[in-house]
């Protein structure tokens, strides 16, 4: 899977993982992760927390990322926290904070 | 921002996720992060930057940055809200221009008056510029050394400062800016109170029963006390709002009665009000008798022009403007009864119908009035005048020192009371309205700042309008300008202040924070830290004080002017600066440094460092190894405690949102003179204007006079000058601030649209503003916030580019010293 | 240019053998001496695009995107509430003023929009079209936070 495809796909699945781990690894991991496709780190904490999201063509394909990570030295777990389907076709306008319903002050 | 569908749903799973592990994202990832250590500032307190109105805000730290700013919802003064400048306060810090290194002119190497600037260390630029005060001090003596300071200076550092001058120095020559904007106010409450500063306070608004605007755009200059008058306007139906002013404005938007009147007729508004109440029967007699005696002022007084000007000459009275002698009743009333409607109305323009409105505002016994003015009444040659005359007015009703009753002065700047007027920066004054010139008050300031006594000079210094010309003239040759921009500020550039700071004998110091015209026009700039970037305070125009903490360090080595008077005063030994036969009397102080006899005396260097709020970074403090502002402080203090202007402890400033002085037993002062409200009126008098020997308050017999300068056949239109709202004084705070710049970019020649027409332009022309002593090229607007009446101009003096000052006239009130920057004559030409 | 430029280094130093940097203090009146007079930018158009800008902080009144031209607010009549207000917004699908401007000094709910806040452009500006004197590095606390975390996963 490549960045134009998915960029060009009409349904794309997003999710987001807690991944756990020993601090002194979130180095290498994060080092790992940042390689992979469709997958950003969107941040984490010093007790080696990390959170990120996944864009992928198939469910399938978060599964497998999930084993993944898992078998990476030093990550203790992963979980699955979050999982939309987005179908372009469905809805074509851009969405702003102000049309969700995000008003501030 | 516009996020695309994908991207939100995204941000969304971060969200989510990041709320189940207890992880901090970066606040990018998502738009739908909520409450949680992630998200969390540190909130401060701190008083704006801006106005004398004294607003408190809420300032937002984040690590090392001024992330937010918002109206305190828990100051009684704004409540939450804040006018634009003060919703952008977080901006006015992050100019990208920000001095952060001394700046020293140079030619090969060497300090050179024509030379480049040139950065340079702080010790360099100190040494040079002590070589420099030096060489004055040795050549011209105390006189020949000045200071131009600010009412934005925190109380702390204009109270350092006149001692370095007036102790250290032994020069009266230090001025605050607020000679500009204030003097005329503070010799007004001194000749009808004998003490300055308004007897009452804010919570006035929500009392009065009518507003009177006298020459006061407070929709533009005090939005935030307006929204007050709003409040009270829209809320209560029988209120009645007046507003005088030369020129339409936004404050007419709430006018009930809007008057218009031709520039200096507001003296003879003022009589006429008085004779009105005469006439009518309306003076309220149980007041009058008991509390006021009544004088007759010297006429005449000049114009506060040089010695040599034909209106100087002329004048009969301008060597003893201030003078005068008791008269009675029967002799005021005969004084102001030629002031009727008739002659008032023809004279000033404004229909007889109105005068009689305003005046029954006042006369009718059973109305609150509250009256306020600024610049309209303080800029102009008898703005002393009119700040007595509109006191008569109270005075004869008895309508003040009680809930909505009050003659009220607004000032322009955030300390224009609390460091001008009650420290006492001023050329004649010392701390809690003494002055210099009075020997007792000169020994009890000595004693306090534990110094020898004879040590400050009993002359008043040079006023600041003095200072230019005395630049100019070369007679005063080194000159430190902090927190202020006065080559854009003060009057008549051209032929007084651009000469006075380019002559080839004088070496001029300016601290800011940005590089302002007058720091172009310096020799050595000095990187100054601003607002929270140092611990302060200040004090507002209804008599608060207020504190901040240090929230975030200065960028570079810019550094409070606090830490710049100590440090250079590290530089002087007492030996050079002071008289042999004091050094002789008194030998504990040979070979000292004056840091060491200002500032480690004992009081300013008594509070450790560990009474500094462990949560805040206290830069000055730490560098000098004891809590500066608190030392500063408490000794300041000293001076008014007991004497009716008492402020509480330091540290109590910190945890309220200010208290209004006299602060005694712990319990602020809302209304003063007035028995129950004010804890230094005897009991049993009712009111007592204790500023006065006898208690008593003076309403003053006062004529109209013409201005110094008035449209002619050659320059036709009077010029009037000032702000708006969206800049604040000389811009270089809020001209770096792009919302603030975008709403309000460049000055404008507001005019008439019939003027306009037959000038042959159009709005947006260019035209040159030109006056007998300079010009300037801006453009035409005829529509906007401003509606001149024909024969008026108004032109805003915020703007660099446009250089107002070089067109204006530096006559001045001949009693206050203060500049008219409301009235001269100029001729509009199309480019 | 509005800011202070250093000409600084190599060129100096082959001239003169001392290092010093010389620096233009340039003021916000760009080139024009102090004792002469340019000429005035033309007047620039009011920014009419009714586009939402970004918030600089959350409390940070919303500056206006459109022309307000001869709009009347005095005692008799307030244009701007007659789109902005609570019952306008069905039909003019303006934003509608916020909640706060409901609150009384005391913080307590009004049926209608305070009087206190009936003066709109005390807090709200209109925006020319015009670039900034000098860059503003004020940073979003977004931007902040960003950092911060940058700094702590690394």
């Amino acid at each position: 899977m490549t960045a134009e495809q998915l960029e060009n796909a009409d349904v794309v699945h997003i999710s987001s993982l807690v991944v756990h781990m020993r601090p002194d690894v979130m180095a290498d991991v994060t080092d790992y992760l940042d390689q992979k496709p469709g997958l950003e780190i969107q941040g984490g904490n010093e007790q080696g927390k990390m959170v990120v999201t996944l864009e992928t063509l198939t469910e399938h394909a978060v599964l497998d990322a999930i084993s993944e990570i898992n078998y990476l030295p030093g990550v203790l777990s992963t979980s699955l926290v979050f999982h939309q389907i987005d179908d372009a076709r469905e809805e074509q306008t851009a969405l702003t904070p102000a049309n969700v319903g995000v008003e501030a002050l | 921002m516009k996020v695309t569908r994908r991207s939100f749903i995204k941000a969304n799973a971060a969200a989510t996720a990041a709320a189940v592990a207890g992880v901090t994202l970066p606040a990018g990832a998502s738009n739908l992060i909520t409450a949680s250590d992630q998200t969390k500032l540190k909130w401060s307190k701190a008083p704006c930057r801006f106005c004398g109105t004294g607003c408190s805000v809420n300032v937002a730290t984040r690590g090392e940055r001024v992330v937010a700013t918002h109206g305190d919802i828990n100051s009684p003064v704004n409540k939450g809200l804040n006018c634009v400048k003060g919703y952008f306060l977080s901006k006015i810090l992050y100019g990208k221009d920000r001095l952060q290194q001394p700046l020293l002119r140079k030619k090969n190497g060497k300090y050179d008056k024509q030379g480049e600037f040139t950065t340079v260390s702080w010790d360099e630029a100190f040494d040079v510029m002590a070589a420099q005060f030096k060489k004055t001090l040795k050549e011209k003596g105390p006189e020949g050394v000045g200071m131009f300071g600010s009412g934005q200076w925190t109380v702390m550092e204009g109270y350092a400062a006149s001692k370095l001058m007036k102790a250290g120095f032994r020069s009266n020559n230090i001025e605050p800016n607020a000679r500009h904007c204030m003097a005329s106010a503070v010799a007004g409450f001194m000749r009808t109170f004998g003490i300055d500063e308004p007897m009452g306070c804010y919570d006035d608004m929500e009392s009065a029963d009518a507003f009177v605007l006298w020459g006061s755009n407070m929709a533009e200059m005090h939005p935030i006390l307006w929204t007050r008058v709003t409040d009270r306007r829209l809320s209560a139906p029988h209120v009645k709002v007046a507003v005088l002013s030369t020129f339409e404005h936004r404050s007419y938007e709430l006018a009930d009665i809007p008057m218009i009147f031709t520039p200096q007729t507001d003296l003879a508004i003022l009589n006429y009000i008085a004779n009105y109440i005469i006439q009518n029967d309306k003076v309220n007699w149980e007041f009058v008798d008991k509390h006021t005696n009544f004088h007759m002022g010297n006429d005449d007084i000049g114009y506060g022009l040089r010695d040599e000007h034909p209106l100087q000459k002329k004048a009969k009275n301008a060597g003893k403007a201030g003078g005068s002698e008791k008269i009675t009743f029967e002799e005021y009333a005969k004084f102001v009864s030629k002031y009727d409607a008739k002659y008032v109305s023809k004279l000033s323009g404004v229909p007889e119908s109105q005068l009689k409105q305003l005046a029954e505002l006042y006369a009718d016994p059973n109305r609150k009035v509250t009256s306020f003015w600024t610049m309209g009444f303080n800029q102009h040659t008898r703005g002393v005048w009119c700040n007595n005359l509109v006191y008569n007015i109270h005075l004869l009703t008895g309508k003040i020192s009680t809930p909505g009753n009050s003659p009220f002065s607004l000032t322009g700047q955030p300390s224009a009371c609390g460091t001008a007027r009650e420290v006492g920066t001023f050329c004649h004054r010392l701390p809690a309205d003494m002055v210099v010139a009075n020997p007792k008050h000169r020994a009890i300031a000595e004693k306090i700042w534990k110094l020898p006594s004879g040590l400050i000079p009993p002359k008043p210094g040079f006023h600041a309008v003095q200072h230019n010309r005395k630049l100019r003239d070369g007679e005063m040759n080194a000159y430190w300008i902090q927190v202020n921009n006065n080559l854009q500020a003060a009057a008549n550039m051209n032929e007084e202040t651009y000469p006075g700071y380019r002559n080839p004998n004088n070496f001029i110091v300016v601290s800011d924070a940005y590089p302002t015209v007058t720091a172009e026009a310096a020799d050595l700039i000095l990187p100054t830290a601003m607002w929270v970037e140092k611990e302060g305070a200040y004090g507002n125009a209804e008599r608060r004080t207020q504190t901040w903490y240090q929230l975030t360090n200065a960028p570079g080595e810019a550094r409070s002017d606090t830490w710049q008077l100590m440090e250079f005063a590290k530089r002087f030994t007492t030996d050079e600066v002071w008289p042999a036969d004091i050094l002789d009397a008194n030998p504990e102080y040979k070979g000292k440094t004056l840091y060491e006899v200002l500032f480690r005396n004992g009081n300013v260097d008594k509070f450790p460092l560990k009474d500094i709020n462990p949560e805040y970074e206290n830069q000055e403090s730490k560098h000098f190894g004891f809590y500066v502002q608190k030392g500063l402080f408490e000794e300041y203090a000293t001076f008014g405690r007991g004497k009716a202007h008492d402020l509480a402890d330091y540290e109590v400033y910190h945890q309220t949102r200010g208290l209004r002085w006299p602060v005694v037993d712990g319990k602020e002062t809302l209304w003063r003179y007035k028995e129950g409200s004010d804890p230094y009126v005897k009991p049993g008098t009712g009111f007592e204007f204790y500023g006065k020997p006898d208690g008593r308050a003076i309403i003053f017999a006062l004529p109209y006079e013409p201005a110094a300068e008035a449209p002619d056949k050659e320059y036709p239109f009077w010029l009037s000058t000032g702000r708006v709202l969206e800049h604040w004084h000389s811009g270089s705070m809020t001209q770096r601030v792009p919302e603030l710049h975008k709403s309000f970019p460049s000055a404008v020649c507001f005019i008439h649209p019939d003027d306009a027409l037959a000038l042959g332009v159009r709005r947006g022309d260019e035209v040159k503003v030109t006056s007998r002593r300079g010009e300037i090229r801006t453009r035409v607007e005829t529509r906007g916030r401003n509606k001149p009446p024909k024969g008026l101009v108004y032109v805003p003096w915020f703007d660099a580019t446009q250089l107002i000052n070089k067109v204006t006239l530096d006559a001045t009130d001949p009693i206050s010293k203060q500049t008219d920057f409301k009235k001269c004559a100029v001729r509009i030409e199309k480019v | 240019m509005k800011t202070i430029k250093l000409i600084t280094g190599l060129f100096v130093l082959l001239i003169t053998t001392v290092v010093w940097a010389r620096v233009e203090v340039a003021t916000l009146r760009g080139n024009t001496p102090l004792n002469e007079e340019g000429k005035p930018p033309m007047m620039a158009q009011v920014v009419n695009d009714d586009e939402k800008l970004q918030r600089a902080y959350p409390m940070q009144p919303p500056i206006i995107p459109h022309k307000i031209d001869g709009y009347q607010v005095d005692m008799n009549t307030n244009t701007c509430l007659s789109c902005h207000s609570r019952k306008r917004t069905p039909e003019s699908q303006a934003p509608m003023v916020s909640v706060t401007h409901f609150m009384d000094r005391d913080g307590n709910f009004l049926a209608d929009v305070s009087p206190r806040r009936y003066f709109c452009q005390q807090c709200h500006v209109t925006q020319d079209k015009v670039r900034p004197l000098v860059e503003n590095q004020f940073k979003d606390v977004d931007l902040v936070l960003k950092e911060e975390q940058a700094k702590q996963v690394k």
